[in-house]
């Protein structure tokens, strides 16, 4: 009867053991230090409208790094902020982060929307020099320009550069200065950016490519470094563009008929019911038209002025809250050309293109992983944090992933991905 | 010698039972799961009217026959790319399967009445509230009973034709997590549970074709359940509160018919040998439909698929009498996968299964016999590509279940024989 035993005793050792074992990791040939990320603000962690403390220990290349790390990656710095409300400088003032919440608009009506919090939820001593505590690997700086690479000036005209307390004047120097083996970049939306939201200059797409020029060839100096560099996405596609509907100007009979009496100099007609906002236009008989479904509207747009004050019907729109059909063209035109020297870059100087711009494109179809659907849509989308521009910490994590597939593919690694539902949703109040 | 070894080594498996796991197996009768599940051509005890109507009539007791058992199921998962391996929690569930059987003269083989309480399908994934497929599924738990009143009767000794109603309740919960945090950090769910009742038959024929071999065959019908007052429960962020309305739901819930066929062979008459292969018509299974009484822009309808391939179950087991009082059974089965690649769910993840069975019976003469039982399953792995996958969640799962059953008999009348000894019908 002793072969009973045996058949318990292996039954035993079956039934002890874990089911599933981890599978292999690998770092390949990927060489994993110093790890340094360089690029804007959804590089930086800056999102919900502020560089907050969530976003930067989620942001892409921390996630990066965590991975790298079950690799034999080595530990990842950045300047990371203390757990606040967030920083965002505007005009010399300080405000803390979007949030979500149940409103009541001018007209009564309860909304979820982004709420910037109090301003001045932190000081700006707290926002002081943390330059010792690098040197950092994350070295994105929000905002930062192609421009700003060499600009001997952005300690004094870019805070969040100022605060990294570097010893070198400027930012490119201080990149260099950390001898990256592994880096990547992600520069160029911000130069876009700039220019379609705040009327900032046009960057030519060769004055783009001539900026990234040194850094790069410094970078590839040593030849064993591993680069990859990101494809700018679509910026027209963002829900900041895409949140505020062109014919969102709600009218009884009534208001109808007096916006068109408004209006009958220059023929705008109203009606009951939904209407095209009325905008600015310069080259418009009486500098007044009504918005064309193509042409989008920014998320910047006080909304209450919009609900309650007769902004968009009375009172035009501001051009500068509208990327007219021009506009739009415009920064396509600029986006596909930084593009097609991203991909030039990358052939001349030996680094891989992770190409954001056509990820970002399959959002818009809407992209399903592990039952969470992500979009192009502010809040419900998942994928991009309340300012409508960067990534959620979601979002930031299947950017990490993107990375993380050209590192595998190109480098024989076998480096995990990160697991979206590790990474915090959104937070509804 | 050989049952108190058993006994003892049920005793030690008893100790392992934290650690245990898997997915569903018929279990309607110890003795038969003992024997690989087979019992369709062997009129071992009153639980024919289940395993076979139609081999009722040839059971010469009056008997209640009482089953009892514990199914514990472990599982895990391992995410696609992201090396997290995440694992079922306690699935523990306990199948229970009550016969009695009557007939005037117990001994007689004309026809036998009999009731059978009987739980037939079972399932429960219990993933945890932080795993990777959370918004997919967090934990379903399904229960149904069928009661089955069965008449049975016997045509010259040589064929038994049966035929049982069967009135069937189903419970179903089901919750998953929603992509959706909380400002507490915790996220938001979704449970419904619905419950209703649904009809059907079983139906089965024996046939005793020498003193040595029997055939049988049965038919169990599918059985559909509408439930028009479930309900749906959401604990959301207080701004979606009206966005999800805790409301009614309906729902259909369906289980598969099953065509099964069995041979029962005695190379000596302390022997017995038997082979059953079942067909399992999961294919016409409709996708689960759950209609919420109020939509609103953030919740429409759900429909959870149900996209299976028929299922084909091959069981091979065997009986041995030691002596008079004790039984020693064993036996093994294979349960072919029955889900497409694509149609991959937490719920059950599918995959080619393998079981090895073990047990015995002890009596006390005629009057009385203790049935024990013991399983092990083991799931092959299974792999589902996020890319394929309904839901979109890609990864590989593993499962692994043992059984335990306890069986109490009492009987009036003269125990079945193994071999029918008694004028053996010459072909």
């Amino acid at each position: 009867m002793r072969y009973w035993y045996v058949i318990i005793a292996l039954l035993l050792a079956g039934c002890g053991k874990d089911l599933l074992e981890p599978e292999q990791t690998d770092r390949g040939l990927l060489p994993l230090s110093p790890f340094v990320a360089i690029g804007g603000s959804e590089t930086a962690g800056f999102a919900d409208g502020a560089l907050h403390l969530q976003a930067q220990q989620f942001s892409y290349p921390a996630l990066i790094a965590r991975q790298l790390q079950t690799v034999g990656g080595a530990s990842f710095a950045q300047p990371l902020t203390v757990d606040s409300g967030g920083y965002w400088f505007s005009n010399g003032l300080l405000y803390s982060k979007l949030h979500l919440e149940n409103a009541t608009g001018c007209n009564g009506t309860k909304d979820l929307m982004p709420v910037r919090g109090i301003s001045g939820a932190g000081t700006l001593e707290s926002f002081s020099s943390v330059g010792q505590a690098g040197p950092y690997g994350n070295l994105a700086i929000p905002f930062v320009k192609t421009g700003d690479l060499n600009a001997p000036d952005i300690a004094n005209t870019n805070s969040y550069f100022r605060r990294l307390g570097s010893s070198a004047s400027t930012l490119q120097q201080t990149i260099i200065n950390r001898s990256p083996r592994l880096f990547t970049i992600w520069l160029g939306m911000e130069d876009i950016l700039d220019n379609a939201i705040n009327q900032g200059p046009e960057v030519a797409p060769i004055q783009f490519f001539n900026n990234l020029v040194p850094l790069l060839d410094s970078l590839v100096e040593d030849t064993t470094a591993a680069g990859f560099i990101a494809t700018i996405p679509d910026v027209t596609a963002f829900p900041f563009f895409n949140t505020i509907p062109y014919n969102g100007l709600m009218l009884d009979q009534a208001q109808a008929n007096a916006l068109n009496q408004l209006y009958s100099g220059i023929g705008l007609s109203f009606q009951a019911g939904s209407n095209a906002y009325v905008i600015e236009d310069n080259n418009a008989p009486g500098g007044k038209r009504l918005i064309k479904p193509t042409e989008k509207l920014m998320l910047s747009l006080p909304s209450d002025s919009l609900k309650c004050y007769g902004l968009g019907a009375s009172e035009p729109i501001s051009a500068r809250y509208v990327l007219d059909e021009t506009e739009l063209t415009f920064v396509r035109y600029q986006v596909s050309n930084y593009n097609i020297f991203i991909r030039d870059l990358a052939t001349g100087k030996g680094l891989y293109v992770v190409d954001l711009n056509s990820f970002y494109a399959s959002l818009e179809a809407g992209l399903r992983i592990n039952g969470i659907e992500f979009n192009n849509q502010l809040i419900y989308g998942a994928f991009f944090s309340l300012d409508g521009i960067n990534p959620s910490q979601r979002g930031a994590a299947l950017i990490a992933n993107e990375f993380i597939t050209v590192m595998n593919e190109q480098y024989r690694a076998a480096i995990p991905y990160v697991s979206i539902g590790t990474v915090p949703g959104i937070k509804f109040p | 010698m050989a049952l108190r070894s058993l006994v003892f080594a049920l005793l030690l498996m008893l100790v392992s039972m934290a650690f245990a796991g898997g997915f569903q197996m018929p279990l309607q009768g110890v003795k038969q799961t003992a024997m690989g599940g087979t019992g369709l051509a062997n009129p071992l005890d009153a639980s024919s009217i289940f395993f076979n109507p139609g081999a009722l009539s040839f059971t010469k007791t009056n008997s209640l026959n009482l089953n009892a058992l514990i199914y514990l199921p472990k599982g895990q998962f391992r995410e696609q790319g992201t090396n997290q391996i995440y694992s079922l929690g306690s699935g523990t569930q306990f199948p229970f399967a009550a016969y009695w059987s009557w007939n005037t003269n117990p001994t007689q083989q004309k026809w036998k009445l009999g009731v059978g309480v009987y739980t037939p399908y079972a399932n429960r994934a219990n993933w945890d509230s932080t795993w990777a497929g959370r918004y997919v599924l967090n934990s379903t738990k399904l229960n149904t009973i069928n009661i089955q009143p069965t008449l049975s009767y016997n045509i010259g000794n040589r064929v038994g034709v049966g035929a049982g109603f069967v009135y069937s309740r189903a419970m179903y919960d089901y919750s998953r997590v929603l992509p959706i945090t909380l400002n507490t950090n915790n996220e938001a769910q979704m449970s419904l549970s619905t419950k209703a009742g649904g009809y059907g038959f079983n139906a089965g024929v024996l046939v005793h074709i020498t003193s040595r071999l029997d055939i049988g065959a049965s038919y169990k019908s599918a059985i559909k359940y509408n439930s028009t007052n479930g309900s749906a429960e959401f604990n959301v962020p207080d701004a979606l509160v009206d966005s999800f309305p805790n409301a009614d739901v309906s729902a259909t819930l369906q289980t598969p018919w099953s065509a099964d066929v069995g041979i029962t062979y005695w190379p000596e008459p302390k022997l017995a040998v038997s082979f059953d292969v079942s067909y399992v018509g999961w294919r016409a299974l409709d996708d689960m439909d759950i209609d919420f009484a109020r939509n609103t822009t953030l919740l429409s309808d759900m429909s959870l698929p149900n996209k299976f391939n028929n299922g084909l179950t091959f069981r091979l087991g065997g009986s041995y009498d030691i002596d008079s009082a004790f039984t020693i059974r064993f036996g093994t089965n294979l349960d072919l996968n029955t889900v497409p690649n694509g149609s991959v769910s937490p719920q059950l993840p599918g995959g080619d299964r393998f079981g090895i069975t073990l047990g015995g019976t002890m009596r006390s003469g005629d009057k009385f016999e203790l049935d024990v039982c013991f399983t092990y399953q083991e799931t092959v792995r299974r792999t589902e590509l996020q890319a394929e996958n309904y839901a979109s969640l890609g990864g590989t799962y593993k499962g692994r279940a043992l059984t335990i059953g306890l069986a109490l008999n009492f009987n009036v009348g003269k125990r079945q024989k193994p071999v029918p000894t008694e004028n053996p019908v010459t072909p």
